[in-house]
């Protein structure tokens, strides 16, 4: 696959990303290599084969249903670039 | 010998014996730090002052007797666990002034059993990088020859544990990250089993690979770190509810009738000559310790790297998603509106390598590529498995070098994708299958830098590879070597 501008600017976008001229052309062509060096990930025939989303079998955690000590309002705040009272403050979204 | 030349377990013994108090024994770290940390930039952050206060509290648990192997041991973390109320920055113009709001669960149990922190090492930006380049406060020295890198991502860490800088140091290994490290630096470095240490405030990379491990001056020393942060939490639901084994007692030195596995896979043409001889080397002290050497097959393999790469970046886009501006972290003073404010932010607050690997992970999770690269990744991710739980039928470990080269020279390939990807061709298969693996000390290049021998094991079976690493380290004595600092 030819990653031109195009994909690479439409990825960008997709991960919220603005990239300069240069650096368009500069992932572009490291894309390639990568894309090219992976290609063997097609070879294995993996019909009948579970995909593996995790190395450990994982099951549900169920917890019982109680209050218990957590991390206070004012404490994960406290990280906020910008805050109105208990809130994490933005630019304004509805014009 | 100096204070700051000892190990873990020696310390230990002065500290509870009154021998040494561990003000005294801070104090000697953190000078060394000052000495050293000027060539080797390991340390992104210091904490002093706190220190000097752990110190106290520890002198006063060992005067009353109340202490742990840990009590007053000065220790470090790699910059991307989170602790309450310390700069956690993850290397990254992002988190420069990031104060993290809880501790990791590692860090509280670090805490709990008495030990010092002296700081935060330094790290690839994100932990995605194998050289220490891509940090934002700029890459690690090896000690052992500064114009070479200290591995990565975890090279602070293993920078700091050679130059002798801290006693031991925790770091994260997504795809090697500590046993790399490990190896160019002449430490030990020990992955656990995907599970064995809860991930909670670790800032992750790749979440089903993530998992923290220790790099140690020995193996000894490593048994003690792993009992201390092991064990299940509840606030990680991927942390295995399995019972923590005092791995110290695993340390006998008898391994005689031990099945050894050598994957022919990764003793391919790429090893460097030094990295041959060393392995070649290894494998007679093991068969002479009266180990039995099997050669085994790990089919798969070829596909490993492609596997890694793929599903690694998948997951790191996702992930990354978090920094958007909103919430902590970089925020830009160039938008206007929500959605400039969260692409400029990214884009001035990221780094180049992270950048493009958001892309290559968004770019794998499009819905052209979905199926035939992410899941058909994740299928061949099940194969890999499968290689290591069918050749653990057979032998009880596997030993192969730990990377192909010794440590790379600074600014040699960094920007090359492929060339730090191969860096890990042996270590991102363990990380795959969700296995333990350790690097031990083996030799030394011609040129005098440290390299590394990878033991893996069985999920959970760290015993298994620690009882083996300690019959060869106990007979090589590679460990014993120290970067003129």
């Amino acid at each position: 696959m030819s990653i031109d501008n195009a994909a690479i600017s439409q990825i960008a976008g997709l991960a919220k990303l603005a990239l300069s001229d240069t650096e368009s052309r500069q992932f572009a062509a490291k894309l390639e290599t990568v894309l090219a060096s992976v290609k063997n990930i097609e070879n294995p025939v993996t019909s009948n084969i579970p995909p593996l989303l995790c190395p450990l079998p994982l099951q549900n955690v169920f917890r019982a249903d109680v209050v218990r000590p957590s991390n206070d309002t004012e404490t994960l705040l406290s990280v906020a670039v910008d805050r109105y009272g208990d809130y994490f403050k933005v630019p304004q979204i509805i014009e | 010998m100096e204070l700051f030349d000892l190990t873990l377990y020696q310390l230990h013994e002065m500290l509870h014996n009154r021998a040494i108090s561990s003000r005294e024994l801070t104090k000697t770290m953190l000078e060394r730090i000052e000495a050293t940390d000027p060539e080797i930039n390991a340390f992104i952050s210091r904490t002093t002052d706190l220190a000097f206060e752990a110190a106290d509290r520890a002198d006063y648990k060992l005067a009353t007797g109340n202490c742990t192997p840990l009590t007053g041991i000065p220790i470090a973390l790699k910059d991307n666990i989170m602790t309450s109320g310390i700069r956690t920055t993850c290397a990254s113009k992002m988190l420069e002034n990031f104060i993290a709001p809880y501790d990791a669960s590692l860090w509280v149990r670090l805490k709990e059993q008495g030990a010092v922190l002296l700081g935060k090492l330094n790290m690839d930006e994100f932990a995605m990088g194998s050289t220490n380049e891509t940090s934002f406060f700029r890459p690690v020295h090896n000690p052992w020859n500064l114009l070479h890198s200290s591995g990565g991502s975890s090279g602070g860490a293993a920078a700091a544990v050679a130059s002798r800088q801290t006693v031991a140091a925790i770091g994260t290994d997504t795809g090697g990250s500590v046993r790399q490290p490990a190896a160019h630096c002449g430490c030990v470095g020990l992955k656990p089993s995907y599970g064995r240490i809860s991930r909670h405030g670790i800032i992750p990379y790749a979440s089903s690979f993530d998992q923290a491990g220790t790099i140690t001056r020995d193996v000894r020393d490593a048994s003690l770190m792993l009992k201390a942060i092991a064990g299940y939490d509840v606030k990680d639901s991927t942390c295995a509810d399995r019972a923590v084994p005092d791995y110290s007692s695993a340390l006998t030195g008898a391994i005689r009738g031990l099945k050894i596995g050598l994957p022919e896979e990764y003793f391919s043409k790429e090893l460097s000559a030094d990295v041959k001889k060393a392995m070649d080397t290894a494998v007679q002290v093991f068969k002479d310790l009266g180990a039995e050497l099997h050669p085994v097959s790990l089919p798969h393999t070829d596909y490993a790297a492609a596997c890694y790469y793929l599903l690694a970046n998948a997951e790191a886009s996702s992930n990354m998603t978090r920094f958007d501006g909103v919430h902590f972290g970089y925020r830009t003073e160039n938008s206007t509106n929500l959605e400039e404010l969260m692409i400029m932010s990214r884009t001035e607050g990221f780094g180049s390598e992270v950048k493009f690997r958001i892309l290559l992970g968004t770019h794998t999770l499009t819905a052209e590529n979905y199926q035939k690269r992410y899941v058909k990744a994740q299928k061949v991710r099940w194969l890999i498995q499968q290689d290591f739980d069918n050749v653990f039928s057979k032998v009880d470990i596997l030993l192969t070098p730990t990377t192909p080269t010794p440590a790379p020279l600074l600014g040699e390939g960094a920007e090359d994708p492929l060339q730090t990807a191969s860096s890990d061709i042996f270590t991102n298969p363990a990380n795959l299958a969700g296995i333990c693996a350790i690097s031990i000390p083996a030799g030394f290049s011609s040129n005098g830098l440290p390299i590394g021998l990878q033991l893996m094991g069985r999920p959970f079976d760290e015993e298994g590879i620690l009882k083996a690493a300690y019959a060869f380290e106990q007979t090589t004595k590679w460990h014993m070597e120290k970067a003129a600092l």
